[in-house]
């Protein structure tokens, strides 16, 4: 069992922090936390943010956050013994990896000795685990990538990044949902929207969801609805 | 039954007091830079704390009256006047119909809030008026306010006699009361209350040394999202790579290249920098009102005495409330 380190972000958000690393096992059991916490609210609760490996619990100011911190100290040691099975979804992505969407592809392909198809083949013969959503809203960290994928991000990151532009780098890949500088390598682009604030939720993935993505032609791109 | 803008100045937008409960989605909280300056000018509208006012950064603003109003100016960065009559901050104003408020530069302060009564009519998206250019969301059209837009009012305003305002000839009313400077604004050194942060044992014993024991200077490459600083550099006792964790306004988180950057209003909902203090909670509103150029000094206070020093802003706020709804 994982003894977490409990500490304040703020001095009304606690983070729960189960591993400094990466881990499936350790997200599925940042996400049942925050299921558990949801599902039973203290007065006062805000909301969670989950990370890889770490829940932060935002309180309002009509809770003493040392009752809130001892509470949530005992609930995490009681997550360990609750069934970890995932609820999040499966979901299949639409990518187009044409180059001209695609626009590192060549550089991929050089750096890694791979051609376009075997990329693709390989990009698309697992399913990743939607770690958490954050750096801009809707913006996925997905894991894990097959080794063979693995890149470095961006020397110099670009100033813009198109909306939907699906990136790698590290052991991980990502979406883009909207126009942004950023430093990871373009190899293709989805037609589905990531962020939409007039949905609920907004977000179009949810940290615990499990995506495929599914390769479809520049046409199909252009056309999709 | 509106204002319109006729100049920004440096930058104005709608804020609240901020977006909640979509961050696990990655959307920030957001909303008013110095918050409680915000609340303050709505509670002395009689409004609720979390109304739109429209958040001006230092000076340059011009705003028109296209109907009579009651308003409230809270915060520092500019002296606010209707031709050369000087408008008091803290204070319930009446303004009449065509009058125009323009903003000039003080050496005070970082940003003022206006609100009028009732509110402004601000679509709110995600339950927040706020305005997040990143996403272009909340405001008007999502986007920092420009000559030409138009923010109605909620509600119809009419001069009454319970207000009991000191009449001007120009028609412009003030409140006799005013209401107590929650935030000390300061154009010399800024002392920030700190907390060790989660990964300062990571840093070796200058850095450690240096966060609380040297002077910084907030660089002109400030924003809504982060406040960078000048001064020491700070290292890793080891370059380690972190795994990103949730970071929130207050944090003081450094790059690689060794800068610390304070995490502000639209901070990111998750970052990969170490960070190596956070700020009291109660203190960011000043640093909010300390404008680049403007030097800080961390002092390190324990978790204890920093949710103490919040709840004591929390209580004062509530006092001023209290105090105001007995003054009627």
């Amino acid at each position: 069992m994982l003894i977490p380190r409990i500490y304040n972000i703020h001095d009304r958000a606690i983070t729960i922090e189960f591993s400094a690393a990466i881990s499936e096992a350790t997200n599925l059991q940042v996400i049942a936390l925050q299921h558990a916490i949801e599902s039973n609210p203290f007065k006062g609760f805000i909301e969670c943010v989950p990370a890889y490996g770490s829940l932060t619990v935002y309180l309002s100011e009509q809770v003493s956050t040392a009752a809130v911190r001892s509470w949530l100290s005992d609930l995490s040691a009681q997550v360990s013994n609750i069934s970890l099975a995932t609820e999040g979804k499966q979901i299949s992505i639409p990518v187009c990896y044409d180059p001209s969407l695609g626009t590192d592809l060549p550089w991929v392909s050089s750096h890694l000795n791979l051609s376009l198809e075997e990329i693709i083949s390989l990009h698309t013969s697992v399913a990743y685990r939607v770690y958490m959503i954050g750096f801009i809203p809707g913006f996925p960290y997905m894991g894990t990538l097959p080794e063979q994928l693995e890149v470095p991000r961006k020397q110099t990151p670009s100033l813009k990044i198109p909306m939907g532009s699906v990136a790698i780098a590290g052991k991980q890949t990502g979406i883009y949902p909207a126009e942004v500088p950023g430093g990871w390598q373009v190899i293709g682009r989805t037609p589905l929207k990531m962020f939409d604030p007039s949905q609920s939720p907004c977000s179009f993935l949810n940290a615990g969801d499990l995506v495929t993505f599914m390769p479809i032609t520049l046409d199909a791109f252009n056309q999709y609805p | 039954m509106s204002i319109t803008i006729l100049k920004p100045g440096m930058m104005s937008s709608v804020q609240d007091l901020g977006r909640w409960g979509f961050q696990q989605y990655g959307v920030p909280i957001g909303g008013a830079m110095d918050k409680v300056s915000a609340t303050l000018a709505n509670i002395i509208c009689g409004n609720d704390e979390n109304e739109a006012v429209i958040e001006m950064t230092l000076h340059g603003t011009s705003i028109i009256f296209n109907e009579a109003a009651f308003c409230a100016i809270v915060g520092g960065g500019c002296k606010a006047y209707i031709d050369d009559v000087e408008l008091p901050f803290n204070r319930l104003l009446w303004i009449p119909a065509f009058s125009i408020i323009k903003t000039t530069a003080n050496l005070q302060g970082g940003r003022s809030y206006l609100s009028v009564s009732g509110g402004f009519n601000v679509k709110k998206i995600m339950g927040s008026g706020s305005t997040y250019t990143p996403s272009g969301i909340g405001g008007i059209n999502g986007r920092n306010l420009i000559t030409g837009d138009m923010l109605a009012f909620k509600r119809e305003q009419n001069l009454h006699a319970a207000s009991n305002l000191h009449m001007l000839p120009s028609g412009v009313g003030i409140s006799h009361w005013h209401t107590a400077d929650l935030v000390e604004v300061t154009a010399n050194v800024a002392i920030v209350h700190a907390i060790k942060g989660p990964e300062f044992d990571r840093f070796n014993a200058a850095s450690q040394e240096d966060i609380f024991n040297s002077m910084f200077t907030i660089s002109s490459r400030s924003n809504r999202m982060g406040y960078r600083l000048e001064g020491k550099k700070f290292t890793l006792e080891q370059q380690t790579e972190m795994v990103s964790t949730a970071v929130t306004t207050g944090i003081v988180q450094v790059t690689h290249e060794g800068d610390p950057i304070i995490l502000m209003a639209d901070a990111q909902t998750i970052g990969g920098y170490p960070r190596i203090a956070r700020i009291c909670a109660a203190d960011i509103s000043l640093l909010a009102q300390t404008r680049p150029g403007v030097k800080i000094q961390f002092k390190e206070i324990g978790e204890e005495e920093s949710l103490m020093r919040y709840n004591r802003i929390v209580e004062a706020i509530k006092r001023v409330k209290v105090g105001l709804s007995n003054t009627g």
